[in-house]
């Protein structure tokens, strides 16, 4: 049997399309958090995180060294504080962004607006949107930095740690409320969207204002009072323990003060969507054992 | 003017009764339910609180409400008769973009969180001392000798407004994260934080600026003619003026620093004043001082209960409240200005 030239050569474009099916199967797909997927069709080399809580996460799963441009405030671990910045909090360099050739972009749902998001779209660089608001989702996050970056996820020390901290903090009913308090002048909590609400949950406490409409509520020393909450956690800036947190000794009607319940915590611990969150929850729920322990009575609920 | 003027000291009476009765009001609500029986019946359980709540949380928030409201109102008044400007009002000279701008330096250069002298925060002196240095800068811009230009105090105040706005933004742009927050949380001010000592602080130069606008009330209608007429007439125009753009000044930046920027009340309440009782200055600085005192009070004790625990800007409130009224007012058909 004789092959005519013409079916050889068919055979021959079958064979390299076979051939390469493994590397077309090869590109990598993972879900982001506004539903959408993305799809690499290497391993990213070149990233451009536009959160601090990215670049954050990134160093977690291995990836540090392969940011490429970051934003102000990325400010941990320490050797995030090298990497060349391209905007702020409200701008971003689109032509900084152009020049570090990036193939892939991770950027904070919030933290960018729609108008901003055409035009990275227009880029035609792959966009991975984080907006983390379970420590799940932080875990997730974490899972899919590792894939899009191709290095192994398995035996992962951090995903590990997630694992047995998650498994040993489940969600559970509340035992005792909770005051969590970011500002001072005026006095601002956080409703029942941000992700500090997990952690809590998580404690066995309750926000006393998740229900609140907005998501940074301002509050006055009253309705303090009329919530009357078991606890009060004080995030005010970086590690100290902010000096309008004892303010509160004053008013002894509240049980968080009769208590002695009285917490300050680093915001970066609670408030940022990082492994460090687990260091906020383990604080946080060490609180709340304490509370129990030291007055099984004391609690509203 | 439509209230007659036979009417008129009963009218500013009622406004008084008005103010007093909104003022204990004021005290009796807010997001604690508080029963008159504990406040005044010893015995009652939640006695200490509830007196703590009247005394120690509202009385000093409305007073601070009050004395707020009445400096921007008479600030107003003052400032427009000076400039014989309808649209003159106590920020036109800088005063709240400057107090903005030393708030931001304070807080960006010393990035200081501690108590100051008698609970008046480094912030708030910085924000004093910004508005200050403000106000002088647009009002030496303006003076030539003893020649004082109207028109280009407007304007020296309208660029040096412009000139602290941006170098406020430029601070923000160098504000790490903590001071970033710190700043716009500051912006956006309150009266929460009364205390009777900042009430104190702020009573001293509100007390000083209704004295000396009450003493130069006649000069005042007579500068609304202009500086020459008032000259002819024996007034002593460069004085005057030094004496209450100073006292305005001091009352307002001590106002901004005690209790942010409130819109609003400094520009329409003159307007309302003046609608009602016409432009003499012996009727309109009572009245302007009353009914600023009265707007402040009511905005903020609704911002505060409205959708209790929560709290909404006063400022909200104050034009929700006022442009109504004001509108209303304007559309009598009498010629105001």
């Amino acid at each position: 049997m004789r092959l005519c030239p013409l079916s050889a050569a068919r055979l021959l474009l079958t064979l390299q399309l076979l051939l390469s099916l493994p590397n077309a199967l090869a590109a990598i797909e993972v879900r982001d958090d506004s539903g959408r997927t993305v799809r690499l069709e290497n391993d990213a080399q070149r990233i451009v995180s536009l959160s601090p809580h990215i670049t954050e996460n990134l160093f977690a799963a291995g990836l540090g060294g392969r940011i490429v441009a970051t934003v102000a405030h990325a400010d941990y671990p320490k050797e995030a504080e090298n990497l060349p910045r391209i905007g702020g909090y409200n701008s971003l360099n689109l032509e900084a962004l152009m020049q570090v050739q990036a193939d892939l972009i991770i950027a904070w749902g919030s933290g960018i607006s729609f108008e901003t998001q055409t035009k990275l779209n227009a880029l035609g660089i792959p966009i991975y949107i984080s907006e983390p608001k379970t420590l799940e989702d932080v875990q997730r996050n974490l899972k899919d930095f590792a894939k899009l970056g191709g290095v192994v996820e398995h035996d992962s020390p951090v995903l590990n740690t997630f694992e047995r901290a998650l498994a040993a903090h489940p969600r559970r009913a509340a035992r005792a409320t909770v005051f969590y308090q970011i500002w001072n002048d005026p006095i601002q909590s956080l409703n029942g969207t941000h992700i500090v609400n997990d952690v809590f949950s998580r404690c066995g406490l309750y926000n006393v204002f998740a229900k609140a409409p907005s998501v940074a509520p301002t509050l006055n020393v009253e309705s303090i009072i009329a919530a009357n909450p078991d606890l009060i956690i004080a995030s005010g800036l970086g590690n100290e323990r902010p000096a309008w947190l004892d303010r509160w000794t004053t008013y002894d009607r509240i049980r968080a003060v009769r208590n002695q319940a009285l917490h300050a915590i680093n915001p970066d611990l609670l408030q940022r969507p990082t492994p460090r969150i687990l260091d906020g929850l383990a604080q946080v729920c060490h609180w709340s054992s304490q509370l129990h322990d030291s007055n099984p009575n004391a609690h509203s609920r | 003017m439509w209230i007659t003027k036979r009417a008129q000291p009963l009218t500013l009476l009622i406004l008084i009764a008005l103010l007093v009765v909104v003022s204990i009001s004021a005290l009796l609500i807010g997001t604690v339910n508080i029963p008159l029986s504990a406040l005044f019946d010893a015995s009652d359980y939640d006695h200490h609180s509830a007196r703590f709540i009247v005394l120690e949380l509202r009385l000093p928030r409305v007073l601070l409400a009050g004395l707020v409201g009445a400096i921007l109102a008479l600030g107003g008044v003052v400032m427009q008769a000076l400039f014989r400007n309808p649209l003159a009002d106590p920020s036109l000279i800088g005063v709240t973009a400057g107090a903005s701008l030393g708030a931001s330096l304070v807080i960006v250069l010393f990035s200081t969180t501690g108590i100051g002298l008698m609970s008046l925060t480094a912030v708030s002196m910085g924000a004093f001392s910004g508005g200050l240095a403000a106000s002088y800068f647009v009002y030496r811009l303006a003076r030539r000798g003893s020649e004082f230009s109207v028109s280009t105090m407007l304007l020296a105040g309208i660029a040096i407004t412009a000139l602290a706005g941006s170098l406020g933004n430029l601070m923000d742009f160098f504000a790490d994260n903590a001071a970033l927050r710190q700043i716009s949380l500051w912006r956006m001010g309150g009266l929460d934080s009364a205390n009777s000592e900042r009430v104190t602080v702020v009573a001293v130069p509100a007390l000083l600026l209704i004295a000396s606008a009450l003493r130069h009330r006649d000069a005042l209608n007579v500068m609304l003619l202009g500086d020459s007429q008032a000259r002819y007439l024996g007034i002593n125009v460069s004085q005057v003026r030094n004496a209450l753009i100073i006292a305005v000044a001091i009352a307002v930046c001590t106002s901004v620093a005690m209790g942010g920027t409130i819109a609003f009340i400094g520009l329409i309440v003159p307007h309302m004043a003046r609608l009602m009782f016409g432009p003499g200055h012996i009727r309109l600085i009572p009245v302007a001082t009353v009914l600023g005192a009265l707007l402040l009070i009511c905005a903020d004790t609704i911002a505060r209960t409205v959708i209790a625990p929560l709290e909404l800007p006063a400022g909200v409130i104050t034009a929700l409240l006022g442009v109504p009224f004001f509108l209303y007012l304007l559309n009598r058909g009498t010629s105001h200005v």
